[in-house]
């Protein structure tokens, strides 16, 4: 099953292969509901968020180009916009970002080299949030996935504007070395 | 026009997607002339795309991956039709170019005319999002179908043509509502330098853009 690159696949579900696109949404749906639950935090509103982020990969699949990322972040980066604009519209509950940081990120289902290479990074990603100050970690995880604006970071953390601004700000700023120390490592 | 401190101090939030439209506008226009803080901005959206790739891998509810491919037939009967009326709103305009042109310059001679070759490429909006379609078609001038459907904020925007090296021309505005818009017409796409159709703001910002040559 994993034996076709994700790029393949999408490419054969953009051409209107029923197979391929059965396949695609087979390999996906869990990513893709994972975070949409993650942001949303409400199932039924998830489904719907995850149902319409593949069927835009679905229509939009032909004019992927795999020279701006992978189609897994591609496909997440939907996702995400998708439930940010739900949860523009309506925000239930608030996201508890340190819950976030402590959850596993793989499950035990074997993907294409393509998930392993994301997966390594988001691993280093989830490691360099840990070092981060509590302050800084919180802010970052809600502007990273669940889209809060600098303003509504510090609305929910009950700080200034220009303090959250600068949590994000310096968060964002030692990620990219700690990433970056990893990649000259390799 | 914002300095590259200011550009680099903003560039987390814009990977991010949190700049408000003023920032991001301010920001759009500088990092479009400005290559180091380009570099910079990419390295922040190669961290913020990690981001997504964090959260848990979480199983569906019962019969989801059903009902999508279910939607996927839904949607096919609707992106058909609509590509229908696309392709011949473009095939149309191109052939009356066609016509126009074989009857000034070959008045004389029974020339068939061929349909014109179409090709759609991506827009796309800042962070590498696609928000749309642009729809091409050879000859002089081009005819253009230009789609908006996803993450542009409503607004009247001008449609320009740019390519390196060269003025930009202005071919015509498009209104976006609910986050869609459509605007079809002709335009002369110059055959070198990048050329590109983009949406631009009042301000002047470059809100997003099809590169014609991909």
């Amino acid at each position: 099953m994993w034996s076709i690159a994700d790029d393949a696949l999408l490419a054969g579900m953009a051409a209107g292969d029923p197979d391929a696109a059965s396949a695609f949404v087979a390999r996906f749906q869990r990513r893709v509901f994972g975070l949409a639950v993650t942001i949303v935090g409400d199932a039924r509103m998830a489904e719907d968020v995850a149902q319409e982020a593949l069927v835009r990969a679905w229509r939009h699949g032909a004019t992927f180009d795999a020279r701006r990322g992978s189609v897994t972040t591609w496909l997440l980066s939907i996702t995400r916009n998708l439930a940010i604009d739900v949860m523009r519209v309506r925000r239930p509950a608030p996201m508890d970002p340190d819950a976030l940081v402590v959850l596993p990120l793989h499950d035990d289902r074997a993907g294409p080299p393509e998930l392993a290479v994301a997966g390594d990074d988001a691993e280093t990603l989830r490691a360099a949030l840990t070092t981060l100050p509590v302050d800084q970690r919180r802010a970052i995880v809600l502007a990273g996935i669940a889209g809060f604006s600098a303003r509504e970071v510090a609305e929910s953390e009950g700080i200034p504007l220009g303090t959250a601004k600068t949590r994000i700000r310096t968060a964002m700023q030692r990620l990219r070395t700690a990433l970056a120390a990893e990649e000259r490592a390799e | 026009m914002i300095t590259c401190v200011t550009a680099r101090e903003r560039a987390p939030e814009l990977a991010l997607g949190i700049l408000d439209g003023e920032e991001r506008a301010e920001m759009l226009v500088h990092l479009d002339e400005c290559s180091s803080c380009q570099a910079v901005a990419a390295e922040h959206s190669e961290v913020a795309d990690l981001f997504a790739h964090l959260a848990p891998h979480v199983d569906a509810p019962l019969g989801f991956e059903r009902r999508v491919v279910g939607a996927f037939r839904s949607e096919r009967r609707i992106f058909t039709r609509r590509a229908i009326l696309t392709a011949a709103a473009v095939i149309a305009a191109a052939t009356i170019a066609s016509i126009a042109v074989v009857r000034v310059v070959d008045a004389d001679r029974d020339t068939p005319i061929a349909s014109p070759e179409l090709r759609t490429v991506a827009m796309v909006g800042s962070g590498g999002t696609e928000v749309g379609r642009v729809t091409v078609s050879d000859g002089v001038p081009a005819a253009l179908a230009v789609s908006v459907d996803y993450s542009v904020p409503d607004g009247v925007y001008a449609l320009r043509v740019k390519s390196d090296g060269a003025a930009t021309d202005l071919i015509g505005t498009i209104t976006i509502v609910g986050g869609r818009g459509e605007w079809n017409g002709r335009a002369e796409i110059p055959s070198r330098g990048d050329p590109r159709v983009a949406l631009v703001t009042t301000e002047g910002s470059v809100v997003c853009e099809a590169h014609l040559s991909d």
